[in-house]
C-alpha cells in the first residue's frame, strides 16, 4: 500500500488526495492544498509553529501523518475568516500588536482558538497554560496574552 | 501627546498584520517557482580538518539530481557573508574576508563542503550521502584561551595566534592607569558571556534563479538587501545591476540575518542547472549554520571617587569569533564604545581581542555587543554601590550622562530621558519597600535589582548612513511608500507609515508601503542598528515633506489662495481660519495626473537623510526575582523597563519591542546555554528542545513606561529603540538576584546548579563527568 | 537531521489482533505507532527504519479509562495523556497520575500522545542525535564509538525518560501485553529492563495498565524537576505513594526517575520508613539511603550533584507533603 487517494475535510471543504502514507498532515496542507499558513520549523514538537484542530484538539501536524488524519474534522489558520471577516481572535491579535514576524502567528491563534471553543472565559493563567506549547521570539507573549483575553470579551458578547 | 499629532503617537496596529493572522502572508518556504530544485549542502561532521578530496561520481548518477558543486566548480573570491569587506566604514578600514562560497578547509562541524540540486527533498538528501569526502583530521580549539596558545593549529593561514583582530577604544581619554592608581576605589571583575542563538521560528531559506539574460533573482531574509546585492555581484563577478534581492515576509531575525550564508551556493546551483533552487536550512542547520551572539569573556576595571562618581574605566575583552569572523570583530568594538560610552568618565580605554575557534560563527544579535558588556558593567556598578554604602539607583544617577555631553559615539547629546526613566522605573517596581529586604517565603527568597543602558539610533558615525524614500500620491488619495527597510518583521512598515501620513495629512491606512525589492527600491541600508524609525523615518519625512509641497501648490492654485494660507488635516487641504473652503487630496492628485491646462504631474516625494548624529536611546531597567534555595530555580516575577524612547511614533511598537527584549534577556540571563562537545565540536544544543528559550509561562508581570523626550534630530522627535529594549535585562536580573540571595553569578546563564553551587549544596561528587556548570 | 521520512507500507489495525499479525510477520521491521510524537522523530533522524508502520491508536479496544471499585483503575494503552489529564475518576482517585500526565511535553503533544507510547518510547539521550550522515562519527547508538553527551562514557547513556512510570510503579499498576499465543500480565516495575526501555518484544503489543486501589488513608505525590522553564524534559521526576495510620507509616512507595538508566523503585529507602512513626530526621535518613540508591548522571543539562539534590529536594517534599494531607 504505497500512494492512496484518502479523503480530508479541510476548513469544512472535502479533498480526495493521492498521498504517500509517509507524508505529514503539515506537507499534505502546504504541497498538496497550498494552504501554507500552516509552518514548519523544529520538526519535533517543541515549538509549535505547526498546530492545526483535528476534531477540535490541538496537534502539531508536522508530527502527524496524514493519513491518519483522513476523514477527521481539520481547521487550519486558513479557515477561521469567514471570506474577510475576521475571527475574533484574529481581530484582537492585529488590534492589540500581539503579531511581529508572524511566523508562531497562525499556530498561537489555533492553539488560542481550542482554549476559546472549549472554555470561552479563560483566566491568564489559563491561557498560558494552553499557549504553552506555542513558541514565539518576537513579542514576549505580553500582547499575546491581552489579545486572548480580548477576543474572549469579544466572543462573550456576541461578536460572530 | 500634546503636539496635536494626527496619525503619530497613535496605537496603530500593523498593515501587515491581515495577512500574518490569515496564513496569507508568504515566507520563502512557502514560495514555489515552476521547476524549482531542492538544495541541500553537505556538512563537516569535523571540526578542523583538510578536505583532501571529495567524489561525487556516485551521487552524480542517482536519478533526480541535476547539480552537485564543491568548491572546485566556483569562483575562488574571498568574501564576508557579513560584508566585511565592503567600505562601509568612516575610517576606510576594510576587514579581511576570510570565507569561500564553499569551504577550502572544514573549520567547524557544520562548514558548507558540498552542495546538491535535486527535484525532490529526500533525493538531495540521498545525494549528500553518496558524496565521499576524504578528510585529513587536524586538531580543534574549542575555546579562545586554547586558540591563542602558542602551539594551538592555525585555523586561518593570516591569523596569528588565531586573532582575527585586535581593536583598541578609539574614543580613550585620560590616563586610565594613573586615575585607577588615584582612585578611593577599584572594582575589579571577570565575566563570562554566552552564545546565545537568535532562535527566530523561521529556518533560513534562500531561493535563487539565474534566467536566460544572466539576471540573478535572489529571495532572501537578508536585512541588509542592498549591500547582500553588491556582495553577491563581487562573488559572481557580475554587474551589480544583474542582482534582484527579494526579501519575502521573514519570520524573526535579531541579527542573524545581517548577514548572507546560502545565498551564493543557491545561486551557483541556479547558474549550473539554469533551474530555480531553493535550499531550507531545517532548525538544527539553523542553530549552526547562522551566526549567534558573540560570547566573549572580559575584565572590568572601575575606578571610583567616594562620593560614586566614576574616575577611570577599562575593558579587556576576548571575544569568540568562530571559525570564520562572521561580525564578531565588530561586536568585539562595539562593546567597548557601549561599556566606556555609557557613563561620564574622564578617564577611559579598553581593547578587544576577537579569536579564531573551530565553532559555528560569531555574529550580532539584538544589542550588537551592548547585552554582552552591560552584564559586567552593571553588575561592577552595584557591585560599588553596595562598597560605597550607596543606593545603586543613587549611584547611577549620580554618573549618567547629560545634554550637551557626548555620547557613547562621541558626539553631542541633543536629548536624553535617563534620569527620569530610572526614578519611574524605580518607583514602578516598587525598590524603596523591596530593595535590601531579603524577603523570605520558606525556600524562596526575593529581591530587585536594576541596571541602565543607552544604544544608538543608526551607525552614524563609525558606519556609512543614509537612507532614501520615494512616495507617490494616488488619484484616490492614497499614496505608495517606495522603501527599504528589509524588515524581519518588528512593525517597522506601520511606523513609518504613520511618519508618511501625519506629514501628508492623510491616514496610515492611505499609505501603501512597496518594499522588499532592490529593482523598485532607492539604494537604503536596511535594518540594523536601531536605524529604521531614526534614519529611514526621517527620510520618509523628507520625502512627504516634498509630496506635500507639490499637494499645496496646486491646491493653492485650485483655491485660489497663497501656499503659506493652506494646511492639510485628514485628507483635505484647508485654508487656515476658513476650514468651509478645502480640497481633497485624492482631488487635488487627480486634477495633476488629468491636467488639460499643460502642467501634468504625478504628485510625488523623493527623500534622502544621512545624519549627522546617532540619538541615543536610553533606558532603566528593573527586576523582581525569587530565587529557590532549594532548587536553584531563579523566576522573574515582575520586570519594568522604562524606555527613553524620543516621541514614540507607535507606542504599541515600542512596547511590543521592550517586551519582546524583556524575553530574550531573561533567556540570555537565565536559561539559553549553547553548548559543545568540548572534544569533538559537536553543538548538542541545537533545536528548541535542549536550547529553552522562554515560553508563554515563565514571563514575568510586565511593565513597560515610554518617557517622551523630543530627540530635535528625529523624525517628529523619534529615537530608535528595537536593540535597547534587551541590553540590560540580564544584569538587572543578575543584581535582583544578589539581593534575593547574596550570590553574584558573574557567568551567563544563571543557572540553578550556580546558585545551589554557590549555596554550599549538594552531596558528595560523582565519578561522572559533568563538572558543577555541566561542562563537558 | 532529515526532513522527510522513508517510505514504508502503512496498516490502521482496527483490532489488537491484525496489529499482532503484522508484527509476526515483519518482525524487526515493523514498527507500532500511536501518538506518534515519538516514532515519527526518531524516523525523520534515521534513527529507526521501519519498512512497516502498523496504526494503533484507532483500536477501539484499546482506548479507554475505566474505574471499577472491585478492581480499580484501567487504561487502554491508547488512552491520550490529555484524556487522562481531564479524566474525573483519575483526578478524583488518583490524582498524582493525573498531574503525572499534565507535565509531559505541551498541550499538543499530551493530545497525540498515548500513555502506551509514553511506556515503550525508546530511551532519550539529552543530546539528541548528530547532524552527521556517516557512521564513522556516529554517537553509540548510532554503532559508532563515542558518546557526545557524557564525554569519556564507555557505552550509550540513554535513559527511560517515561514520566508516568514512577507514580504507576508506585501504585503497583500491571501492564497487560497481547503476543501472538494470548495475553500476559506483569508488573510495571518488572516491565521495565536494566537498558531502560521496556521488555517487549517485537510482536507484543501493551494493551493495558491496570492500578489497583490504593488502601484507605492513603495519599499519592509526583513531583518533576526540569531545569530549563515549564516545557523541558524532567531532569527528574520523584513520584510516592504513602500509607499512614495512626501516625505510623504503614507502607510507601517512593519512584525515581532520571536517576538510573530505568524508572526504580527506592526498596531500601522504603524499608527505612516502614512501620515507623514519621518525622524530620527519619525522611532525611531515608533520602540519604534512596540517594546511595540513584546512580544519576551529570551531562549538559545536569551535573550528578545537583541532580542528587534536587531528587535530595523532591523526595523530602513529596514525604512531607503526603504526610501532611494524609493527618
Amino acid at each position: 500500500m504505497r500512494e492512496q487517494v484518502a479523503k480530508f475535510i479541510v476548513n469544512g471543504r472535502v479533498y480526495e488526495i493521492l498521498i504517500e502514507p509517509r507524508m505529514t498532515l503539515a506537507e499534505v496542507l502546504r504541497e498538496k492544498l497550498c494552504l501554507t499558513g500552516t509552518k514548519l520549523s523544529c520538526g519535533k514538537g517543541s515549538c509549535g509553529a505547526c498546530t492545526v484542530l483535528i476534531n477540535g484538539k490541538t496537534v502539531c501536524s508536522c508530527l502527524t501523518l496524514a493519513i491518519t488524519a483522513k476523514e477527521k474534522n481539520i481547521i487550519t489558520i486558513e479557515g477561521l475568516a469567514k471570506d474577510t471577516t475576521l475571527h475574533p481572535l484574529q481581530k484582537a491579535f492585529i488590534e492589540y500588536g500581539a503579531i511581529q514576524c508572524g511566523f508562531c502567528t497562525p499556530g498561537m491563534i489555533i492553539s488560542a482558538k481550542a482554549l476559546l471553543d472549549e472554555n470561552s472565559t479563560p483566566t491568564k493563567r489559563e491561557i498560558k497554560q494552553a499557549l504553552v506549547g506555542n513558541l514565539c521570539r518576537c513579542t514576549g507573549y505580553v500582547k499575546i496574552v491581552d489579545a486572548v483575553m480580548a477576543a474572549s470579551e469579544a466572543l462573550a458578547k456576541g461578536d460572530r | 501627546m500634546t503636539e496635536g499629532f494626527f496619525v503619530v503617537g497613535r496605537r496603530i496596529p500593523s498593515p501587515d498584520g491581515v495577512a500574518k493572522a490569515t496564513g496569507a502572508a508568504k515566507y520563502a518556504a512557502d514560495i514555489k517557482l515552476p521547476g524549482m530544485l531542492i538544495g541541500r549542502i553537505l556538512r563537516s561532521p569535523y571540526p578542523h580538518a583538510n578536505i583532501l578530496k571529495i567524489d561525487k561520481t556516485k551521487a552524480e548518477k542517482l536519478p533526480g539530481v541535476e547539480a552537485i558543486i564543491t568548491l572546485d566548480d566556483l569562483p575562488r573570491i574571498q568574501y564576508s557573508g557579513s560584508f566585511r569587506d565592503l567600505p562601509m566604514l568612516r575610517s576606510g578600514h576594510l576587514e579581511k574576508p576570510d570565507q569561500f562560497i564553499l569551504a577550502d578547509k572544514a573549520r567547524y562541524v557544520g562548514d558548507a563542503i558540498a552542495a546538491v540540486a535535486a527535484i525532490k527533498e529526500d533525493i538531495a538528501d540521498e545525494a549528500l550521502n553518496l558524496i565521499e569526502v576524504k578528510y585529513e583530521k587536524l586538531s580543534a580549539v574549542i575555546n579562545p584561551e586554547e586558540a591563542m596558545k602558542p602551539m594551538a593549529p592555525k585555523i586561518h593561514e593570516y591569523a596569528e595566534g588565531n586573532i582575527s583582530g585586535h581593536s583598541t577604544y578609539s574614543l580613550a581619554k585620560g590616563d586610565v592607569e594613573r586615575a585607577l592608581s588615584e582612585a578611593d576605589m577599584v572594582v575589579e571583575a571577570t565575566y563570562k558571556t554566552t552564545k546565545q542563538v537568535s532562535a527566530q521560528l523561521e529556518p533560513q531559506t534562500v531561493i535563487a534563479d539565474y534566467d536566460a539574460t544572466g539576471r540573478v533573482t535572489v529571495w532572501s531574509p537578508c536585512q541588509l538587501p542592498h549591500l547582500a546585492k553588491r556582495e553577491l555581484a563581487h562573488i559572481f563577478n557580475i554587474p551589480v545591476g544583474r542582482i534582484r534581492l527579494i526579501n519575502p515576509f521573514v519570520g524573526g531575525s535579531f541579527g542573524c540575518r545581517l548577514s548572507i550564508y546560502s545565498e551564493p551556493i543557491c545561486i551557483a546551483l541556479a547558474m549550473k542547472t539554469g533551474k530555480p533552487v531553493k535550499i531550507e536550512y531545517n532548525k538544527e542547520q539553523d542553530f549552526i549554520g547562522l551566526e549567534t551572539r558573540t560570547p566573549a569573556k572580559y575584565d572590568v576595571k572601575i575606578g571610583f571617587k567616594k562620593d560614586g562618581t566614576l574616575l577611570a574605566i577599562q575593558l579587556k575583552i576576548i571575544s569568540w569569533a568562530g571559525g570564520y569572523a562572521g561580525r564578531s570583530q565588530r561586536i568585539a568594538y562595539a562593546m567597548l564604545l557601549w561599556g566606556l560610552g555609557h557613563y561620564r568618565c574622564p578617564n577611559k580605554a579598553g581593547e578587544a581581542y576577537n579569536v579564531y575557534t573551530n565553532t559555528p560563527m560569531s555574529g550580532a544579535m539584538r544589542g550588537f555587543g551592548n547585552p554582552e558588556i552591560m552584564w559586567g558593567i552593571e553588575q561592577t556598578m552595584d557591585i560599588a554601590a553596595e562598597r560605597l554604602g550607596i543606593d545603586p539607583v543613587e549611584l547611577r544617577l549620580r554618573n549618567i550622562l547629560k545634554v550637551g555631553e557626548l555620547s557613547n559615539k562621541g558626539i553631542s547629546i541633543e536629548s536624553i530621558a535617563l534620569e527620569e526613566c530610572i526614578r519611574i522605573g524605580a518607583e514602578r517596581i516598587g525598590w524603596k519597600e523591596k530593595r535590601g529586604k531579603k524577603k523570605e517565603d520558606g525556600p524562596k527568597c526575593r529581591g530587585v535589582g536594576m541596571a541602565t543602558a543607552s544604544h544608538t539610533s543608526g551607525g552614524y558615525p563609525g558606519l556609512l548612513e543614509h537612507s532614501n524614500a520615494l512616495i507617490k500620491l494616488n488619484e484616490d488619495g492614497s499614496a505608495s511608500l517606495i522603501i527599504h527597510p528589509g524588515a524581519p518583521g518588528t512593525g517597522i512598515l506601520g511606523t513609518l507609515s504613520q511618519i508618511a501620513a501625519e506629514e501628508l495629512g492623510i491616514r496610515s491606512e492611505d499609505i501603501n508601503v512597496v518594499t522588499g525589492d532592490t529593482d523598485i527600491t532607492m539604494f537604503d541600508l536596511g535594518s540594523h542598528a536601531s536605524r529604521s524609525t531614526y534614519v529611514i523615518g526621517n527620510a520618509v519625512l523628507m520625502a512627504a515633506r516634498q509630496a506635500k509641497s507639490q499637494l499645496i501648490e496646486r491646491a493653492a492654485k485650485l483655491l485660489g489662495v497663497l501656499p503659506t494660507e493652506l494646511m492639510i488635516r485628514d485628507r483635505r487641504i484647508y485654508i487656515k481660519g476658513n476650514p468651509e473652503k478645502s480640497v481633497s487630496v485624492a482631488e487635488v492628485t487627480r486634477n495633476a495626473i488629468y491636467n488639460f491646462d499643460g502642467e501634468c504631474a504625478n504628485i510625488s516625494g523623493k527623500g534622502l537623510w544621512e545624519p549627522k548624529s546617532s540619538a541615543p536611546p536610553t533606558a532603566a531597567y528593573f527586576a523582581e526575582v525569587e530565587v529557590n534555595t532549594e532548587t536553584g530555580k531563579v523566576t522573574v516575577l515582575k520586570f519594568v523597563t522604562a524606555v527613553d524612547s524620543g516621541k514614540a511614533i507607535n507606542p504599541m511598537m515600542v512596547e511590543g519591542q521592550a517586551e519582546g527584549g524583556i524575553a530574550q534577556g531573561i533567556g540570555y540571563a537565565l536559561t539559553e546555554d549553547y553548548v559543545f562537545n568540548q572534544s569533538t565540536g559537536v553543538v548538542v544544543t541545537n533545536n528548541f528542545d535542549t536550547y529553552r528559550i522562554p515560553s508563554i509561562a515563565e514571563i514575568p508581570e510586565t511593565e513597560i513606561v515610554i518617557i517622551e523626550e523630543p530627540e530635535p534630530t528625529g523624525p517628529f522627535g523619534a529615537k530608535g529603540t528595537g536593540e535597547l529594549s534587551a541590553a540590560g535585562v540580564a544584569p538587572a536580573i543578575a543584581n535582583a538576584v544578589y539581593d534575593a540571595v547574596g550570590i553574584r553569578i558573574k557567568e551567563l546563564p544563571i543557572t540553578p546548579q550556580k546558585i545551589l553551587a554557590a549555596l554550599g549544596k549538594g552531596c558528595q561528587r560523582q565519578n561522572y563527568s559533568g563538572d558543577e556548570k555541566g561542562n563537558l | 537531521m532529515i526532513r522527510t521520512i522513508k517510505p514504508f507500507e502503512y496498516f490502521e489495525a482496527k483490532t489488537v489482533e491484525y496489529a499482532i499479525k503484522i508484527l509476526s510477520m515483519y518482525g524487526n521491521k515493523a514498527k507500532v505507532l500511536a501518538g506518534g510524537t515519538d516514532l515519527l522523530i526518531s524516523m525523520r533522524e534515521r534513527k529507526v527504519n521501519p519498512q512497516y508502520v502498523v496504526y494503533i491508536k484507532n483500536v477501539p479496544e484499546l482506548n479507554y479509562i475505566n474505574y471499577r471499585r472491585e478492581f480499580g483503575l484501567e487504561i487502554g494503552a491508547m488512552a491520550t495523556l490529555q484524556s487522562i489529564t481531564e479524566s474525573r475518576v483519575v483526578i478524583e482517585k488518583f490524582s498524582a497520575l493525573a498531574t503525572a500526565c499534565s507535565k509531559i511535553g505541551t498541550p499538543q503533544v499530551r493530545n497525540m500522545g498515548t500513555i502506551g507510547g509514553n511506556l515503550c518510547q525508546d530511551t532519550k539521550c539529552l543530546y539528541c542525535g548528530p547532524i552527521l550522515p556517516r557512521e564513522e562519527t556516529s554517537c553509540y547508538r548510532g554503532g559508532g564509538n563515542i558518546c557526545y553527551a557524557v564525554n569519556g562514557a564507555k557505552r550509550c547513556q540513554a535513559m527511560a525518560i517515561a514520566e508516568t512510570a514512577p507514580i504507576l510503579i508506585c501504585l503497583g499498576a500491571e501492564v497487560s501485553i497481547s503476543t501472538p499465543i494470548g495475553q500476559k500480565t506483569t508488573s510495571l516495575e518488572d516491565f521495565f529492563i536494566s537498558s531502560g526501555i521496556v521488555d517487549l518484544k517485537e510482536d507484543e503489543i501493551l494493551t493495558a495498565i491496570k492500578v489497583p486501589n490504593p488502601p484507605p488513608n492513603t495519599e499519592g505525590m509526583y513531583l518533576r524537576h526540569s531545569l530549563k522553564g515549564a516545557l523541558g524534559f524532567a531532569l527528574v521526576g520523584v513520584a510516592t505513594v504513602l500509607t499512614v495510620i495512626n501516625g505510623v507509616c504503614k507502607d510507601v512507595k517512593i519512584g525515581l526517575l532520571g536517576v538510573n538508566r530505568t524508572p526504580i523503585r527506592a526498596h531500601k529507602a522504603e524499608q527505612l520508613l516502614k512501620g515507623e512513626k514519621i518525622n524530620d530526621s527519619l525522611i532525611d535518613r531515608a533520602v540519604q539511603v534512596a540517594l546511595k540508591e540513584s546512580h544519576p548522571l551529570g551531562d549538559i543539562f545536569g551535573s550528578a550533584r545537583y541532580r542528587r539534590e534536587i531528587v535530595r529536594v523532591l523526595i523530602k517534599r513529596v514525604i512531607n507533603d503526603t504526610h501532611r494531607m494524609l493527618k
